[in-house]
């Protein structure tokens, strides 16, 4: 009994250690991650190296009070503080430009000095994209902190002092926190959702390539890259399949709002589908076996995922970190269906985003056709 | 027809097929003949173009075929092996995709897959799945899809199989049809029946190398010394039921040993020959039994 177990168990660890790369993969995919998290998240409590966030500063007040504030802000690091108009700095933050302001009304000077003599609280206005509410409630803090110093006119404290903050998220159209929380949830799980079936289609062409149908294919009587090609446009059809029904589903059954142009949408999902599509075909050219290519795979699509910001608010990683994260297909692809849904943004606000989503694409497929290997694996 | 001189090839340090040659003149049937790892899948993959070779010149019609000369292909129908078939779809919606890959025309296409069913006798399963065909209906289906073009070069990959004795017959009936109507074949295979009964010229191939190649008479000619006879007794002679000897013909040969058996009184009930078979040839030339 014991050893007929031990059998199986010694048969399915033979199998393992078959592939070395693949062991290694195996072995490296975790590793690698850890390291990373490690790493990423390591950094936060240092701190110091993180570039400072912007923050829109409208001053109706034009008060010493104000000028204090915007420079103490200033101080504080955390925060990046511009000048700008209320109209600007709402269009700027409801188009995902920009993402935290600051409005300091009229007479909030004179009113904070009243406050501090027990009359009414002066009040500030925070506002905040719905999509970063969780940063939202971090960055408050520095700036009620500078804005009671700024008041007192002395350093920095934990004083509470007179002033209280109001927050507004700015989305185009009334939505509510809940519905682009929900919005932005469903633009990430779409573009995830994608990025996971370019595993399986590069899997699918890993293992066709193995059996006889890889040869019987190659023996056409035309350039084998068209395969690849065919592969790169049915993958596609199939990944813009996936994110028009996870969208339709989100509008169907949480309100998701559709407020941007519907073109870009269309031109957002055509593109996201033959990035993903090219990402499979460049995983598929990257390992030898199944299982070498699954590892990798594995390792990019996680990749894609956290720093793209799915799983993760990008504030929880470091500047560099971030940085890179905007460069990534992914983050392109939710900030255009972010921009195409519930922000409302019109068609010119979805060409950037498609254009990189095809020059990724492109790139994937080039490299993909010149490393495919159409010669039978050699373990 | 086709011209193969010199081809070699290697997996990292292992030669498969070292310098192999042989031709195959239009309307002949070529059996490639070797045992399992003798290099013959190597060789018609680089035939059919899914290989590259090391070294070596492959011409078809007088062009010199690689994987980079992609309209040549267009000549050569090419069974693979293993099975190459896409098991979610029906066996009609195989050949389709197949056929397209070769430029037909619906009509044409339409009227070649129909011709291709009714050569392997799969007309009235065509709507079927194929991941639910068995074995042998999965080969039939596999050589349709090789021959809905109808190359003038047919190469089948051990076509045979793991394959019932059913559709073993009905392949074989199959390739036989095509043959009569002009095929040029290149049949490989380690069952020494078929290459006879199909080819008129064999390629016997051990370790990557041609050993041999001549008409089956040659092969039978090179494997003759060794003509064996099954004698029965009734009663046993020298304590035995029947004994087996070897003898260079069928004729005087034979005629003397009945005589000599009659004079020592054996009462002879049966003799069974067996002439030379391909099986005993290449034990002849290589020392070895084919399906080792
Ligand atoms: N892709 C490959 N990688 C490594 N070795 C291979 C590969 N293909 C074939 N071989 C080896 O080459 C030899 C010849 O194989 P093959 O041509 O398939 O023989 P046959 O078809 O006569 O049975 C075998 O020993 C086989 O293991
Ligand atoms: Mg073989």
């Amino acid at each position: 009994m014991l050893r007929r177990l031990l059998n199986i168990v010694q048969k399915d660890l033979k199998v393992y250690l078959s592939d070395r790369r693949a062991v290694i993969i195996s072995l490296m995919v975790p590793i690698a991650i850890a390291s990373f998290l490690a790493v990423i998240f390591g950094g936060v409590g240092g701190g110091g190296s993180k570039k400072a966030t912007a923050l829109l500063f409208v001053d109706q007040d034009n008060s010493p009070e104000s000028q204090r504030l915007f420079d103490r802000l200033k101080e504080g690091k955390s925060l990046a503080p511009e000048r700008v108009t209320e109209s600007e700095a709402k269009e700027r933050i409801a188009s995902g430009k920009a993402s935290f302001g600051v409005v300091v009304p009229k007479g909030f000077g004179a009113k904070a000095m009243g406050g501090m003599m027990g009359g009414e609280k002066a009040s500030l206005n925070f506002l905040f994209d719905p999509s970063k509410s969780t940063e939202a409630g971090i960055y408050r803090g520095p700036v009620i902190q500078s804005a009671v110093s700024a008041v007192l006119n002395k350093p920095m404290s934990d004083y509470p002092g007179p002033i209280q903050i109001e927050s507004t998220p700015v989305a185009k159209t009334g939505l509510t926190d809940r519905q682009v929380t929900m919005a932005h949830a469903f633009a990430g799980m779409a573009v995830q959702g994608i990025l996971f079936g370019s595993i399986e289609l590069a899997m699918g062409l890993i293992r066709e390539r193995q059996r006889g149908f890889g040869k019987r294919l190659r023996s056409a009587p035309f350039n084998p890259i068209w395969f690849l090609l065919g592969r790169w446009i049915s993958g596609a059809v199939i990944a813009m399949f996936v994110m028009t029904a996870v969208l339709i589903f989100g509008v169907f059954a949480f309100k998701i709002p559709l407020q941007g142009s519907v073109l870009g949408l269309g031109l957002t999902i055509v593109c996201s589908g033959l990035m993903s599509a090219g990402l499979g075909l460049l995983i598929s050219s990257l390992g030898r076996t199944e299982p070498q290519s699954r590892g990798l795979s594995v390792f990019i699509v996680l990749f894609l995922n956290m720093v793209g910001g799915a799983w993760f608010p990008s504030f929880l990683f470091p500047e560099w970190v971030q940085t890179v994260g905007k460069a990534l297909p992914s983050t392109w692809a939710v900030n255009a269906l972010d921009a195409m849904t519930w922000r409302g943004q019109g068609l010119s606000q979805a060409l950037l985003p498609s254009a990189i989503l095809l020059g990724f694409a492109v790139l994937f497929v080039a490299i993909a056709s010149r490393k495919a290997s159409w010669e039978p694996v050699q373990a | 027809m086709l011209e193969v001189s010199g081809l070699n090839k290697s997996f990292g340090s292992f030669q498969a097929v070292n310098g192999v040659s042989f031709s195959v003149p239009k309307g002949g049937k070529l059996g490639l003949l070797g045992p399992n790892g003798a290099g013959k899948t190597t060789t018609i993959s680089m035939i059919c173009g899914a290989l590259h070779a090391d070294s070596g010149q492959i011409v078809l019609n007088g062009a010199q075929i690689s994987p980079e000369t992609h309209a040549l292909r267009k000549d050569i129908g090419y069974l693979p092996q293993e099975v190459a078939l896409i098991m979610e779809l029906s066996c009609a919606d195989n050949l389709r995709f197949f056929g397209s890959l070769y430029d037909l025309n619906p009509a044409e296409l339409k009227s070649r897959i129909d011709w291709a069913l009714q050569i392997v006798g799969l007309i009235d399963k065509k709507d079927q799945v194929v991941r639910t065909y068995s074995g042998g209906m999965k080969r039939r289906a596999n050589l349709a899809a090789a021959i809905l073009h109808r190359p003038a070069l047919l190469v089948l990959d051990e076509p045979t199989v793991g394959v019932d004795p059913q559709s073993r017959n009905a392949l074989f009936d199959a390739i036989e049809g095509l043959c009569r109507e002009g095929m040029t074949l290149i049949y490989t295979s380690h069952y020494m029946e078929e290459v006879e009964r199909l080819c008129d010229d064999i390629v016997i191939m051990d370790h990557g190398k041609v050993i041999v190649q001549g008409p089956p008479s040659k092969i039978l000619e090179l494997a003759r010394g060794e003509r064996r006879v099954k004698i029965s007794f009734d009663p046993p002679y020298e304590g035995a039921a029947e004994r087996d000897f070897e003898l260079p013909d069928l004729g005087p040969s034979l005629a003397a040993l009945l005589n000599d058996l009659a004079q020592k009184g054996a009462t002879v009930t049966a003799v069974q020959t067996s002439g030379a078979t391909l099986e005993q040839a290449f034990l002849n030339l290589t020392g070895r039994e084919l399906r080792d």
